[in-house]
């Protein structure tokens, strides 16, 4: 019988935020991915898109096996979402700043998993500032001081595997001190 | 404390230069008594605008009272320039020592001649002694947008960042050395400060906690010059808040249960810092 103990972490956001890229920067297994041909908006920026999950996984020690899980972007995959979701150590919630509304994306991360993350924790990494500078990080900042919710907020570029790191060190940073 | 009277002529001055001013110094002097002459003197000979320094003269030829070009701010220190209020509207600094640069707070940046490591390479000998600063000039909007196409905009929470965790030399500034204990705004964005790993780990435990000094170091390993670096860097940045009330310095807690889980990742993805 195995004593492996399982710990998950959810990457969230919207289409094309980078989360299939940032599990593959961290995962020590080739990243599973369930992938169709885009169809909708997405197709403009992405050739397919996850409609399932992404999946990938570190072996920490002989005991210990962290999951990552990337949920489907799309809005119709919701239920998908809380399946996903339960007992989840934290969530790291990308948000695309090159999209119409990045804000209001950013909400309905926090609004679908509000309960898990009340019971965890949430770090935003927010992609593309090289194309869109704003909103600005003060900006977000001010946008979960309006939702009295206050998680770390990181310009990050998903490629860079540092970056990656650092959200994930300031998620579970957040649990340590909690 | 009885005032001359003000000469009509002093008066109607002083009626002209007091929108000029609030104008550029964002301040509607009243302008009843010699003292209130005396302090539109001051701002019309700080002023980037010639009419405004002209009137200056002319009021500072009609009233008795000395008056004097605004004074030199005596800072014992670059941070403490930079942590002062007489950078909080736009103002172009000039050092004895340095070339000169202008400070845009409202709007996050600095304006240079130079590069920003080239500042930062100036910068570094004046951490911790007199900057030399002889003067600050006001910088109005017109002047700003003429400095706009010609000057390198770099970022001011960059260059307070930098200067923070650079020149701190184990010193808090003044004002945060009165604190009881801290706590943090926000996170600072590490994803464009440049950071070492156990600053990630300060501001987290700040944003999770609040702690003295002896706190923030006894709970996140940090050595005190490092703790009060980032304590500075963060107070230059305006994300340090004043927290009343010292907590005693939490005993480290046994890593079993999540806290161990936590380690053991942490470790596994080198963040062990």
């Amino acid at each position: 019988m195995s004593n492996m103990t399982e710990v998950k972490i959810i990457f969230t956001g919207t289409m094309g935020a980078g989360k299939t890229t940032a599990i593959n920067a961290i995962s020590e297994i080739k990243t599973i991915s369930t992938e169709a041909v885009a169809t909708d908006e997405t197709a403009q920026r992405k050739e397919t898109t996850t409609v399932g999950m992404d999946y990938g996984e570190v072996t920490v020690d002989e005991g210990l096996v962290l999951r990552l899980y990337g949920t489907p972007g799309q809005r119709r995959f919701r239920h998908m979402w809380e399946i996903l979701a339960k007992g989840a150590l934290g969530f790291v919630i990308l948000v695309d700043n090159a999209r119409p509304a990045p804000l209001e994306d950013l909400s309905i991360y926090l609004d679908n998993f509000k309960n898990h993350i009340a019971a965890s924790a949430a770090v935003i990494g927010v992609t593309r500032t090289d194309v869109s500078a704003q909103p600005d990080i003060d900006a977000y900042y001010q946008y979960l001081a309006e939702r009295e919710e206050m998680h770390p907020v990181m310009t990050v570029d998903v490629r860079r595997r540092e970056d990656v790191l650092m959200l994930l060190d300031s998620l579970l940073l957040s649990r340590e001190f909690e | 404390m009885n005032q001359p009277i003000l000469s009509k002529e002093a008066i109607a001055l002083m009626l002209r230069m007091r929108f000029l001013i609030k104008n550029e110094f964002g301040e509607l002097l009243s302008f009843q008594t010699q003292e209130a002459a005396a302090k539109f003197c001051e701002y019309g000979f700080r002023s980037s605008q010639p009419a405004l320094r002209e009137l200056a003269q002319l009021l500072s030829s009609l009233i008795s009272a000395p008056v004097s070009e605004a004074p030199r701010p005596r800072e014992s220190s670059i941070l403490e320039l930079l942590a002062s209020d007489l950078i909080e509207q736009p103002v172009r600094l000039v050092f004895t020592r340095i070339p000169a640069f202008v400070i845009d707070k409202p709007r996050r940046r600095c304006l240079l001649n130079f590069s920003f490591e080239e500042l930062l390479e100036e910068l570094r000998p004046l951490g911790t002694v007199d900057p030399g600063l002889t003067r600050l000039e006001p910088i109005s909007l017109g002047e700003l947008a003429e400095l706009e196409k010609k000057a390198i905009s770099a970022s001011l929470p960059g260059l307070m960042w930098l200067c923070g965790l650079q020149f701190s030399q184990g010193q808090l500034l003044p004002k945060p050395r009165s604190f009881p204990a801290f706590g943090l705004s926000r996170w600072p964005d590490f994803g464009t400060l440049p950071h070492a790993a156990q600053h990630l780990k300060m501001a987290t435990f700040l944003m999770r906690k609040t702690a003295s000094l002896d706190g923030l170091t006894a709970g996140t390993g940090a050595t005190k010059n490092e703790a009060v670096a980032f304590l500075n860097a963060c107070f230059l940045c305006g994300w340090l808040k004043r927290v009343e009330g010292v907590a005693p310095p939490a005993p480290a807690a046994p890593k079993s249960g999540l806290r161990g889980v936590i380690g053991r990742i942490r470790v596994r993805l080198g963040m062990s810092g």
